[in-house]
């Protein structure tokens, strides 16, 4: 089971992988392409995402996601079992 | 030579190529899942002459120039030609791309709505909303829904309108981020002469087949590719480019696939590819039939083209396949291309003579050491285009000479739209000849043009000029730096009284101590490589801005530096390296 806390640090982390930061000095409100996530590199943490929570992410949601907490959120609610 | 253009616009031409082999040869476009959908080009003249009709209901006139913010696929390419049938002039802007900002992008879209005044946007309905709001009083068309209405009413209350070859086809806007944005204005005969030049280069044929995965909203995929395959009545297949950025070795079955003769891409997709195929990717791969795979849009390394050429030889690619071309959107798209079948050249020469003397000058790589600089030839002038390389007063230079590359020929534009001074400065008119200045370096040698960097970006450190590409890849030869992702630029040194080299460069190094001995290793290493030793800055993966299609934001990266060695409240006058710590950690 995913719980919540385990969702955030584990985005945290592949963010913090994809960009070569520190995950400690990742922060929640801080604009992702502050991180230098531009189009070509923002596929490469798609894919990371991907794959640690066989989830789809379609071009058009990441294109909203602004923020570290957004991009938490949505994959919480990806993994949300429909109807819940 | 003369050109023989078979079609005065462009619309002509798809009106021909429909009925010759239109129900055969068409577009393929291969999505992110990899399903193909064919669009014959008899198809694309039917609905794009609905999408025409459309287009007139709502309102659009003879001259418009519409915004385009749609994806690679047949809905851009019915509105692009139902465009040129209502009269309009599309001019198309990349849609956003990745984790982003909304916002920033919805005003660079408004910006260039602003500029062009352009009554309509067409965009999909992801973007509708977000973009409605911002560009009042222009109207947003969902092309969903227009696709509806074109569904409903037909092709039938179409009114032809007539264009000529001098009328207004194509707006190419720079995608910049800041400032106001500049459009490329192109005709009709710009375009047609082009894709007939770019065609007659690449020797085309009614048995080739490109492969690309370059975007519509690009001017390499759209005149390139789109017009340039319509116009030769070639079938022509588009991948995702997202499909390309996250499995680059699907490119390459997407030409073994369609058993496809031509493919073209910039340097950087070159080195992306080789660099991420696997040895089991190999396996059953047949590249034999790729007879060239143009390369252009950027600056040319000798060492891609030769990686690319090995890693894919097992595989039955042909060692000529590979042939850097040149070109601006200035000057519709290409220049200079090398012909298929011949394999590209380079030469080295030595680098001083280059930069102070201006003179490209052979040398013996072994003899030379840190003075050899290989310069790949990016081809020979296209039919009835005219390259010349000038010094600073507009006097032609011989062979050999170092100097700005000026371009005349059909496929020169008109202008910037609505900046009568960029244009000027961009134009010299010299008799009834117009020469478009470039503002790239090169000299010619042995018909080849070698273009050496650009005007602006170049570097000058007490007196001597440095083209920053050389930097950037000796640095790249330093094992921990990240491919592709260095940016080499001059900042003016208050205690050296001259510009000092700096390098922003990408690596995953982390801890304190190893990036220490990383940033002296590529001190020691350039140095050596160069003869200039630079100030070197570390940054995470991502740091080094570049454009959508991989170009290097010098400027940017440039600006960057200042800001941070300013806000730490000193220069790094007399500091050989610096692990620049402002870039190390992400935002903080």
């Amino acid at each position: 089971m995913e719980t919540r806390k385990s969702t955030a640090e584990t985005v945290a982390e592949l963010l913090a992988t994809t960009v070569g930061a520190d995950p400690a000095r990742v922060r929640p409100d801080a604009r992702l392409v502050e991180y230098g996530l531009d189009s070509a590199r923002a596929v490469d943490l798609v894919i990371a995402l991907e794959e640690a929570f066989g989830i789809e992410i379609p071009d058009a949601d990441a294109a909203k996601l602004k923020t570290l907490r957004e991009l938490t959120a949505y994959i919480e609610r990806r993994l949300r079992p429909p109807g819940d | 030579m003369t050109l023989e253009l078979q079609f005065g616009t462009l619309t002509e031409a798809l009106y021909f190529e429909a009925k010759v082999a239109g129900e055969t040869r068409g577009m393929t476009f291969v999505d992110d899942q990899g399903e193909e959908e064919l669009v014959t080009y008899l198809q694309a003249l039917e609905e794009a002459r609905g999408t025409a009709a459309a287009f007139q209901r709502l309102g659009i006139r003879t001259g418009d120039p519409i915004v385009f913010v749609l994806p690679t696929g047949p809905d851009f390419l019915y509105a692009f030609f139902g465009a040129l049938l209502a009269g309009a002039v599309p001019c198309a802007v990349s849609p956003p791309g990745g984790f982003g900002d909304l916002d920033e992008f919805a005003e660079r879209v408004a910006g260039v709505v602003r500029y062009l005044g352009a009554p309509a946007l067409l965009t999909t309905r992801g973007l509708h909303e977000l973009l409605g709001a911002r560009i009042e009083p222009a109207r947003v068309i969902d092309a969903g829904l227009l696709r509806v209405d074109v569904a409903a009413h037909g092709a039938s209350a179409w009114r032809p309108v007539e264009r000529l070859p001098g009328d207004l086809a194509y707006i190419q806007c720079t995608s910049g981020s800041t400032g106001r944005p500049k459009g490329v204005v192109l005709t009709h005969e710009n375009l047609i002469s082009n894709v007939y030049q770019i065609g007659w280069g690449l020797e085309y044929g009614p048995a080739d087949t490109l492969v690309t995965w370059l975007p519509l909203y690009h001017d390499m995929g759209l005149i390139g590719c789109l017009i340039g395959s319509l116009y030769w009545n070639i079938d022509c297949v588009f991948m995702s480019p997202f499909r390309f950025l996250r499995r680059p070795i699907e490119w390459m079955r997407t030409i073994a696939r369609h058993r496809a003769t031509a493919t073209v891409a910039p340097n950087f997709a070159y080195r992306l590819v080789t660099t991420r195929a696997r040895d089991e990717d190999l396996v059953g791969l047949d590249l034999s039939t790729l007879r060239v795979a143009l390369c252009g849009a950027e600056p040319i390394d000798r060492r891609t083209l030769e990686g690319f050429a090995a890693r894919f030889a097992p595989c039955g690619l042909p060692p000529t396949a590979p042939a850097p071309s040149y070109g601006l959107a200035e000057a519709t798209l290409a220049v200079t291309m090398q012909r298929p079948g011949r394999g590209f050249v380079f030469e080295t020469v030595s680098r001083a003579a280059l930069t102070s003397e201006r003179v490209a000058r052979p040398v013996e790589r072994q003899a030379a050491g840190a003075d050899a600089v290989d310069v790949v030839g990016c081809g020979t002038p296209l039919p009835e285009v005219r390259v010349r390389v000038v010094d600073e007063e507009g006097r032609a230079l011989p062979e050999r000479s170092v100097g700005e590359v000026e371009v005349a020929g059909a496929s020169v534009f008109q202008g910037y739209y609505a900046h009568d001074e960029a244009t000027r400065a961009a134009l010299r008119v010299e008799g009834s000849g117009r020469w478009l200045r470039t503002g790239d370096l090169g000299y010619l040698a042995g018909g080849q043009l070698h273009v050496t960097g650009r005007r602006k970006d170049i570097l000058k450190v007490r007196g001597r000029q440095y083209f920053p590409s050389d930097f950037e890849w000796s640095a790249e030869e330093v094992g921990g730096v990240r491919k592709g992702c260095v940016a080499a630029f001059g900042i003016q040194d208050e205690a050296e009284g001259t510009e000092r080299l700096h390098l922003l460069c990408e690596s995953e190094v982390v801890t304190d101590e190893e990036r220490r001995a990383l940033a002296a290793a590529i001190a020691d290493h350039v140095a050596r490589r160069t003869g200039l030793r630079p100030v070197v800055h570390l940054a995470p993966r991502g740091s080094v801005p570049k454009t959508t299609s991989g170009k290097l934001r010098r400027s940017e990266a440039k600006a960057r530096i200042v800001a941070e060695l300013a806000a730490a409240g000193g220069s790094s006058a007399g500091a050989s390296t610096s692990a620049s710590t402002g870039a190390s950690g992400g935002p903080s």
